[in-house]
């Protein structure tokens, strides 16, 4: 098996230089590596929820061997935004965990009185007018919820700032970014894979008029995605990246009919994922907005 | 070596001057988008200071600068409401194309002078039975000696009473076994004995022209591309009509307007803004593969596509959030200086022209994603 390359490794220039396209595919090839040595034989990675449940995906193995490799220095060394994005793509390819891109800013997120991959312990971080204020996680008692992002309320967030708030923003977005353009990259490709293999009124669905039409909407919104993802995505980029993964998923969820409605496809994962990526990535770019009172 | 972005502020400067010049004359405002409207007196002055064509050969009137500039000077051309049918047509579309396709002989004798403002070329490709199904087109040239005898009926012709030349899609071999296959291109003076012209006025505000093609003479040698192999240069047309990055400045202006009259920018407006970004990249996606001379159909529709629909989001969420105010067309009240009202009233448009919506997406999906046809 590759060892993964650890960031600093991936770094052949001096480091105040800015890393280049190069280095940003070779971490982002890093991660690749790294998601598909922690997936199951059926290369994914393992789903806990089911209707109703409330769980997290937050997956502690996964969290070390990126941390290893120099995941968290994207949220703290400004020179290296460019890599972000296609390697938090590389998650959302693999409809892995969001709680990587959340750690950029420092800490378990909290927005709108709520947490995601809250640990007991932990330290919790919300954006709020330009800053990001931090407390300590107390026990979270997760709630039900639609996707397994170990949701919890949380309330009494009036802590001191973390610092470099700026920059960790600025990762946490190009992150969210990238994984949205993963996320809809790899629903595109699964129902390719379906409408060129499923047959009906004698031929594959990729010949009916109608699929084609959606599937290249599919399409545009997604390549725009990955376009983004090579040009440091800011905040602008992610409202515009939830939405469209948002119809992007929605869009392939359709053409594959009621096989992508059971539980027995992935592509319903990213259908969750996506609409819960979205709310929440809406209501951290309204709250850093909000103006301070 | 000049920058890009040195270069998009001296053509943001170029694009405001200009603007200013032309904004007393009635004729130049409230068409509806920059596409809707012409200007001779504009086209000149962009041709004298040399921002047509940057990126064409020195020697054919361009400074040999990459495709990108180009596709940044017409994104500052957009965002500041430029007159700009004329320019796409005859730069953008027909120039390129010339550029690839046309005989050195008439490359050189038509890319000069587009390059200094003083030929506008109108593109004769619809007829009444043909529009998207382009391959229907019925209106004929016979070879007689050294010329051909074109007869038919264009339609939904833009700034063809502006035009000097008229770029012309026509049938020159009526038994070919597959309609495509007997199709060429000619180019032809307007000023030729048979041309006449109808004006249809549009919702955008601008106008489109019918125009009457009989037993009009082109020379021979005026061919674009070989004989009967015209399917091929039109193919490569619509690819470059398709990429239109003034589109992706007229969104971005009036994201501006909006964010002004509400003196603040709600998420909807950043979200157009990351669409406009997305929209941007697809069309320099799709501009580098042209230059390249590599498969460009499916990058450019995606292009084309997607700046389409954002011009109709960014009207729909402009006329939601500032409400009837939205539609004043003219005066203080006005978004703009009535910009959002008049992309409200073309935006209809917007997914028609160059190519309707559903043609792009069937091109997306055969040749870009391997559909079956």
């Amino acid at each position: 098996m590759t060892r993964p390359v650890a960031l600093a490794a991936t770094r052949s220039a001096p480091l105040h230089t800015p890393p280049g396209p190069d280095e940003a595919r070779q971490f982002a090839h890093t991660v690749r590596a790294i998601v598909a040595r922690h997936a199951r034989p059926d290369r994914r990675l393992p789903d806990p929820w089911r209707p109703g449940a409330a769980v997290s995906d937050a997956d502690a193995a996964l969290d070390d061997a990126l941390r290893e490799a120099g995941w968290d220095e994207l949220g703290t060394d400004v020179q290296l935004l460019p890599l972000a994005a296609p390697a938090a793509a590389e998650l959302g390819r693999a409809f892995a965990t969001l709680a990587p891109v959340d750690r950029l800013l420092g800490g378990a997120l909290c927005v709108d009185g709520l947490a995601r991959y809250a640990e007991e312990g932990g330290e919790l971080v919300e954006p709020r007018a330009g800053l990001l204020l931090r407390a300590s996680v107390g026990r979270p008692e997760l709630l039900p919820y639609t996707d397994a992002l170990g949701v919890c309320t949380v309330s009494g967030l009036r802590e001191p700032e973390l610092p470099a708030a700026g920059p960790r923003m600025a990762a946490w977005c190009a992150a969210s970014t990238g994984y949205l353009a993963g996320l809809a990259e790899e629903s595109l490709r699964l129902a390719l894979e379906h409408a060129r293999s499923r047959h009906a009124f004698g031929g594959p669905l990729t010949a009916l008029e109608p699929v084609q039409q959606s599937l290249a909407d599919a399409a545009t919104l997604v390549d725009g995605l990955t376009l983004l993802t090579g040009a440091q995505p800011g905040a602008d980029a992610l409202a515009h990246a939830g939405e469209a993964a948002e119809r992007a998923v929605a869009i392939c969820m359709q053409v594959t009919g009621a096989l992508g409605f059971t539980l027995e496809l992935p592509l319903q994962r990213a259908y969750r994922r996506g609409r819960s990526a979205r709310s929440w990535a809406d209501a951290v770019l309204a709250a850093w907005e909000r103006p301070a009172r | 070596m000049v920058s890009l972005s040195e270069i998009t502020s001296d053509a943001d400067r170029f694009a405001a001057r200009l603007a200013a010049q032309l904004c007393d004359d009635p004729a130049n405002r409230f068409q509806g988008m920059p596409s809707d409207g012409d200007s001779r007196l504009g086209y000149e002055v962009m041709g004298r200071e040399g921002w047509i064509g940057p990126h064409w050969p020195v020697a054919l009137g361009g400074r040999g600068l990459d495709p990108l500039v180009t596709l940044a000077v017409e994104e500052r051309f957009g965002y500041h409401w430029l007159p700009l049918s004329g320019y796409l047509l005859s730069v953008k579309t027909i120039g390129n194309v010339l550029l690839g396709h046309a005989s050195d002989s008439l490359a050189e004798r038509l890319l000069p002078e587009i390059a200094a403002g003083r030929l506008v070329f109108c593109q004769g490709f619809s007829e009444p039975e043909a529009g998207s199904d382009l391959a229907a087109l019925r209106t004929t040239a016979r070879l007689d000696g050294d010329r051909y005898i074109v007869s038919g009926h264009k339609l939904w012709t833009s700034s063809a009473a502006l035009a000097d030349w008229i770029y012309l899609a026509v049938r020159t071999d009526p038994d070919a076994s597959r309609p495509h296959r007997g199709i060429s291109v000619l180019v032809a003076d307007m000023r030729s004995p048979g041309i006449e012209l109808r004006e249809i006025e549009t919702v955008g505000g601008g106008a489109l022209y019918e125009v009457f093609l009989t037993d009009v003479e082109v020379p021979a040698d005026q061919l674009v591309g070989e004989p009967n192999g015209g399917w091929r240069v039109l193919m490569s047309t619509l690819d470059h009509e398709r990429v239109t990055s003034e589109k992706v400045g007229v969104v971005l202006r009036v994201l501006d307007d909006i964010e002004a009259a509400l003196g603040r920018a709600p998420l909807e407006l950043r979200r157009l803004r990351g669409e406009a970004e997305a929209a941007r990249l697809l069309g320099r996606r799709a501009a580098c593969l042209l230059a390249e001379g590599r498969p460009a159909a499916a990058a450019a529709s995606m292009a084309k596509l997607s700046i389409s629909l954002l011009v109709r989001r960014t009207a729909e969420t402009g006329t939601r959030l500032l409400g009837p105010r939205a539609l004043i067309e003219r005066g203080p009240d006005s978004i703009g200086e009535g910009r959002l009202a008049a992309l409200t009233r073309a935006s209809a448009g917007s997914t028609v022209a160059g190519g309707a919506a559903e043609i792009q997406r069937r091109v997306i999906a055969r040749q870009g994603l391997g559909c079956a046809a």
